[in-house]
């Protein structure tokens, strides 16, 4: 057939709206072609016009690989997909077996205390990252790909004492199209948190320096990825951050605080601040209507939201972070009534939202539920079965390859001195 | 909204005369009723009279964008139609007129239909279709193919 010669924006018009696995064949065309696909404009255009879709992982099942490690074999599934990902890790059980057989009842135990610590956390920017103690995966679901990152040289990535908790955060800057990923301290709430026999918290008054870590992981060209050494910084962070409680959203990291302030830590620039105004819902209320509500944040499509949910009234209200200065709206108030018995350990977290959809999860120490709100029809609907051992996230797709991740090698090979 | 009847003119020559409301959805005509250049009838250099008409086709059936469910779904269905009536080579012509006119739907329309149809091509496919030459040396085309190794299926790897 005869050829039609277009203009390049009408390339990248068309361009953007194909995948990115056959973006990178395409990349064979010509060297023009080639660099097209590589320029920043056209990687932002086409982040921007690719479908978000939903991640589930899922630990299948676990091994004794030997006496004192777990190997938990999980799944990422995508619904329009299927199984994407297979991959087993190891888990140290802490414990000492006994000399003489498998002490069984132990690792049952151990068993239950693993299925949370592993944190799958997205970039909203087609890699996840997988925290676990056996360290940082990065995952590129859609071409299926698993690689492990360096560790950092503090500590293990998650806390068993506080299954839960993350000590690592992942995100993308747009501005300098990088991953970043932080390793927290692993003291960083404990030491910062009093509580008093009223139940009230004090205020940590000392402006403490916090040191953490950082490793970058730029894009270089043809979407590949190189990855450099960690780095230490050290930050001023007056705020008493509830670990469990952080989201990613847009290149910032956000947690609730113990005396309910919103705190945001920018990827690009590495600094803590302060969210102002916060949701009108969220303060301390010790008497009020509020006492039994408890706050969640999520970062869905884009935006911060938080979550009111009241126990005694079982009313669900999701607030809406307008912009980093403007202020909160109030989207919906779900009345949850008759979807489970009222329970104080009920915690409801908000996994994806849309124009008039909610997907939610509801937990509570012995029941699952994953929950779907119709607005349109103010109607509440079981998503599945009982909810097991999930865990949620979104991805985009991309152009980016961590097929050959390239790696900084912190020791330089001894052949390097020699030569001096 | 005046009911003005606008001349439209192919650069062949062939003439179709539209309600101002459609023709306004060609943006590049929206822009010259707005500077007070036009009169009624606007010469469009760059597009043939059987293109010209299929864009005109498009604008007369999104004129009113409702914004209901039932309306909304209708619509897409026909745009799925409409494209379908189309070989690639014309969709190509379709969306240089949709860029050149400055038609938005007809341009998201257009490219997500030709993104979808040529998405598993292969490179030699693309060059074809796109009319662009290979510039690469066999060595250079040889290393760019190991890079990108992991996009190539083994179904779509060239047999040698």
């Amino acid at each position: 057939m005869n050829s039609v010669s277009l203009p390049s924006d009408v390339v990248m018009e068309i361009m953007s709206r194909v995948p990115g696995k056959s973006l990178a064949r395409f990349r064979l065309v010509s060297k023009q072609f080639r660099s097209l696909l590589s320029d920043p404009c056209f990687l932002r255009l086409h982040h921007s016009r690719s479908r978000d879709s939903l991640f589930t992982l899922k630990a299948l099942s676990n091994e004794l690989s030997n006496l004192y490690k777990l190997r938990y074999k999980f799944s990422v599934t995508n619904k329009a997909n299927g199984l994407i990902h297979k991959f087993t890790e190891d888990f140290s059980t802490h414990r000492r077996p006994k000399a003489n057989g498998l002490p069984i009842r132990e690792f049952t135990e151990d068993y239950r205390t693993h299925k949370s610590s592993i944190r799958m956390l997205s970039s909203y920017h087609q890699l996840l990252c997988f925290v676990c103690e056996g360290g940082i995966h990065l995952c590129d679901p859609l071409n299926k790909e698993l690689k492990n990152l360096p560790n950092p040289t503090f500590s293990r990535c998650c806390n068993f004492n506080k299954p839960g908790d993350c000590l690592v955060s992942f995100g993308f800057v747009d501005a300098t199209m990088q991953y970043k990923v932080i390793k927290w301290p692993h003291d960083l709430d404990e030491n910062r948190t009093r509580r008093l026999p009223s139940g009230l918290i004090t205020v940590w008054k000392k402006v403490n320096e916090l040191k953490f870590e950082v490793l970058n992981i730029d894009i270089v060209e043809d979407g590949r990825l190189k990855v450099s050494p960690w780095r230490l910084r050290h930050r001023l962070c007056p705020y008493l951050l509830q670990l469990s409680s952080q989201v990613h959203v847009n290149g910032y990291i956000y947690w609730t605080t113990s005396d309910f302030q919103i705190v945001s830590f920018s990827l690009q620039d590495e600094t803590f601040s302060a969210i102002s105004p916060k949701p009108p819902c969220f303060f301390l209320d010790t008497q009020g209507s509020k006492k039994s509500s408890s706050f969640t944040l999520s970062g869905s499509r884009g935006n911060l939201w938080m979550v009111d949910y009241d126990v005694s009234s079982q009313i669900m209200e999701i607030w809406k972070m307008e912009d980093r200065r403007g202020g909160w709206a109030n989207i919906h108030k779900i009345n949850l009534k008759g979807t489970h018995p009222k329970k104080i350990d009920c915690k409801v977290k908000m996994l994806d939202i849309r124009s008039d959809e909610v997907l939610f999860k509801l937990s509570s120490t012995s029941k699952r539920l994953l929950i779907c709100y119709d607005a349109k029809t103010n109607t509440l609907e079981k998503c599945g079965r009982e909810f097991g051992d999930y865990e949620l996230c979104h991805s985009t797709d991309g152009l980016l390859s961590i097929d050959n991740l390239a790696m900084f090698h912190a020791c330089r090979p001894l052949s390097c001195f020699l030569s001096w | 909204m005046s009911s003005n009847k606008i001349v439209l003119t192919s650069s062949d020559g062939e003439s179709f005369e539209v309600e101002e409301v459609v023709a306004r959805k060609l943006q590049i005509v929206g822009h010259m009723i707005e500077d007070d250049c036009v009169i009624n009838e606007i010469p469009l250099q760059n597009v043939t009279g059987d293109i010209l008409s299929m864009v005109i086709e498009y604008c007369k059936t999104h004129v009113d964008e409702e914004e209901s469910e039932e309306a909304q779904t209708k619509l897409k269905t026909w745009d799925k139609e409409f494209m379908k009536k189309f070989d690639l080579k014309t969709h190509l012509k379709i969306i240089l007129a949709a860029n050149y006119l400055n038609v938005k739907g007809l341009l998201d329309l257009v490219s997500q239909t030709i993104a979808d149809n040529i998405k598993d091509y292969t490179p030699e496919k693309i060059r074809e279709v796109f009319g662009v030459e290979n510039d690469y040396t066999e060595e250079e085309e040889a290393e760019v193919r190991k890079e990108n190794a992991w996009a190539f299926d083994e179904a779509d790897t060239p047999k040698p």
